[in-house]
């Protein structure tokens, strides 16, 4: 296969153990992790809370050093980067977050959110900003005309979130890097965003590392899945496979956590539940003690 | 039918947000029948959480342009009730309610027992209070409950915060718990949790509930009637297998549209038409 865009190598992470008087060993948020991403490929990370995907999204991006490992963008590890260097990488591989309010600047509008992003990485000239803009708005799926003048309180949670997709394609990414781009909107907000990204997915070959911890929406757009679990990946593989046949506990546990829209699905579920409630079933509460 | 246990008929509450008059809610008529548990669904804005605690008489801290209509609980109208009335309502047999955020309606500087033990008041000894705490915090499905009485809300997890509160608001043996998006800070396996322990609930103490949310996979799981409250109207109520089954508005089918690309209803990893 070819040489993935993005790879993390044994990635650790650790966080304190630095106290004065000894104090607890560290804590590895992050634990072992290996992982590629190719070209135009989606690549799920699931997990909850506490299980080290978003300080791996960090790790990824560059915005946190790992403890030990390697991340490697198209073979070249990124210690050994220039300040050239880092440039490529910034405007190959892209951030979306999961708060778009305060990923994005409140004192400037839409226009200059994108113009700034487009005039640093010189994408446009003064000719062309005016159309670059309109095509990125576009892009998102909003009016040019109706939103460039706006500020973020002026927009919805879902449109400051198109907004901040649109900032981030605005360099032409070949991968975006989204934190639980989706968990802090409404429901029909949601379905918006994820239709968006499969489309940008599809017309630009768009790599894309998405962080979630909901199955519905891994399902719905990524073709390989990781799982995480208390730092460390606990199963790994296509979503099909993965989601259909998972072999580890605490993905079936996450499997079995799902909510369905479907009320004669969900009370045959809770029928099987409350069935197997006596036998000792796998289910999430039986994960509860392990350690966080 | 019976008289229902908590009734709304036309209810307004118009707030004034910066000079102008927001119709939060506007003429929204509303049953829980005893022991029934009914989803209020919508999407950010729609009035569902203004007309929640409407209901349970705690209305937002803004200025009210018009309240009117009525809100009916056992008979009596909350909305006339004298503020000692209510009170004795929410200490007995009455109305309890519990919110999305549960770090921030616990105290962080008070253990877990003294904060259960200030709804406990009504009870003679400490003893009595301890073993009645034990109780409720087992009903919330947190199993060991002498460990968690001495912790502090920041040593819990999420789901352990929403129980305890969950456990707090069943202290006064309420007739119906008000769930304002109850799991939505939280993770799928521990949302799960907290929803078997309010469907538990429900089926074995009979406890009528009203959730507020904006997910219709958590309405599929628990309710048994559904209202869809979109501009601060109710568009659509339905037993809620006829609401899924056959949406009669364009609001509620588009709703659903969107909770099926995100919940889609076959097996995860089956292949889909994407």
């Amino acid at each position: 296969m070819s040489v993935p865009i993005l790879s993390a190598r044994a990635i650790v992470k650790s966080f304190g153990g630095r106290r004065w008087f000894g104090g607890a060993a560290p804590k590895r948020a992050v634990d072992a992790v290996d992982l590629d991403v190719h070209e135009g490929e989606t690549l799920a990370i699931v997990g909850e809370s506490g299980s080290g995907k978003s300080t791996l999204a960090r790790i990824l991006l560059g915005l946190a050093r790992p403890t030990a490992g390697t991340v490697e963008y198209q073979g070249q590890r990124v210690e050994s980067f220039t300040s050239a260097d880092w440039a490529t990488f910034r405007k190959a591989v892209q951030p979306v977050f999961q708060d778009p309010a305060s990923s994005l600047n409140p004192r400037m509008r839409v226009e200059s959110t994108l113009s700034h992003v487009l005039r640093r990485h010189k994408l446009a000239t003064r000719d062309t900003l005016d159309a670059e803009i309109g095509s990125l708005l576009a892009s998102v799926g909003l009016d040019a005309a109706q939103f460039r003048d706006r500020y973020p309180h002026q927009l919805s949670g879902g449109q400051q979130q198109r907004i901040a997709i649109a900032r981030a394609m605005a360099v032409r990414p070949r991968l975006i890097i989204a934190d639980e781009p989706l968990s802090s909107l409404d429901m029909s907000v949601q379905a918006q965003i994820l239709d968006l990204l499969v489309s940008l997915k599809a017309t630009r070959n768009l790599g894309l590392v998405l962080i979630s911890h909901d199955l519905n929406v891994v399902d719905a757009i990524s073709d390989r899945v990781i799982v995480m679990y208390l730092g460390r990946i606990v199963e790994a593989g296509p979503t099909r496979q993965v989601l259909g046949n998972p072999s580890n506990d605490y993905t079936r546990s996450l499997l079995a956590a799902k909510l369905v829209a479907d009320p004669h699905i969900a009370r045959a579920r809770r029928r099987a539940v409350d069935d197997a409630r006596a036998s000792g079933p796998i289910s999430p509460s039986n994960l509860q003690g392990a350690p966080q | 039918m019976d008289t229902p246990l908590l009734s709304a008929r036309d209810v307004k509450v118009h707030l004034r947000v910066h000079g102008r008059v927001v119709k939060a809610v506007d003429g929204v008529d509303l049953d829980v029948q005893a022991g029934q548990c009914v989803g209020l669904v919508g999407e950010s804005g729609s009035g569902k959480s203004t007309l929640g605690r409407a209901m349970a008489r705690l209305l937002p801290n803004v200025a009210i342009a018009e309240l009117s209509g009525e809100v009916r609980f056992c008979g009596e109208d909350v909305l006339a009730m004298t503020a000692d009335r209510i009170r004795a309502l929410r200490r007995h047999r009455g109305l309890s309610m519990v919110f999305q955020d549960p770090l921030s309606y616990l105290n962080p500087t008070l253990r877990i027992d003294r904060q259960i033990a200030e709804a406990l008041r009504h009870l003679p000894s400490a003893q009595a209070v301890r073993k009645r705490s034990a109780e409720l915090l087992r009903q919330v499905g947190l199993d060991d409950p002498a460990r968690i009485l001495r912790l502090y809300p920041h040593e819990l997890s999420g789901g352990m915060r929403q129980r305890v509160l969950i456990a707090m608001a069943l202290a006064p043996d309420p007739q119906i718990l008000i769930a304002d998006e109850p799991t939505t800070a939280l993770d799928a396996t521990v949302q799960y949790q907290v929803i078997q322990t309010l469907r538990r609930l429900n089926q074995e103490r009979n406890l009528a509930m009203l959730i507020i949310t904006h997910d219709l996979g958590m309405v599929a799981e628990l309710c048994d009637r559904v209202y869809v409250m979109h501009g601060g109207k109710i568009v659509e109520a339905a037993d809620v297998f006829a609401l899924f089954d056959a949406p009669q508005n364009a609001y509620t089918a588009s709703l659903l549209a969107a909770a099926r690309r995100l919940h889609q209803t076959k097996a995860l990893g089956e292949p889909s038409s994407r």
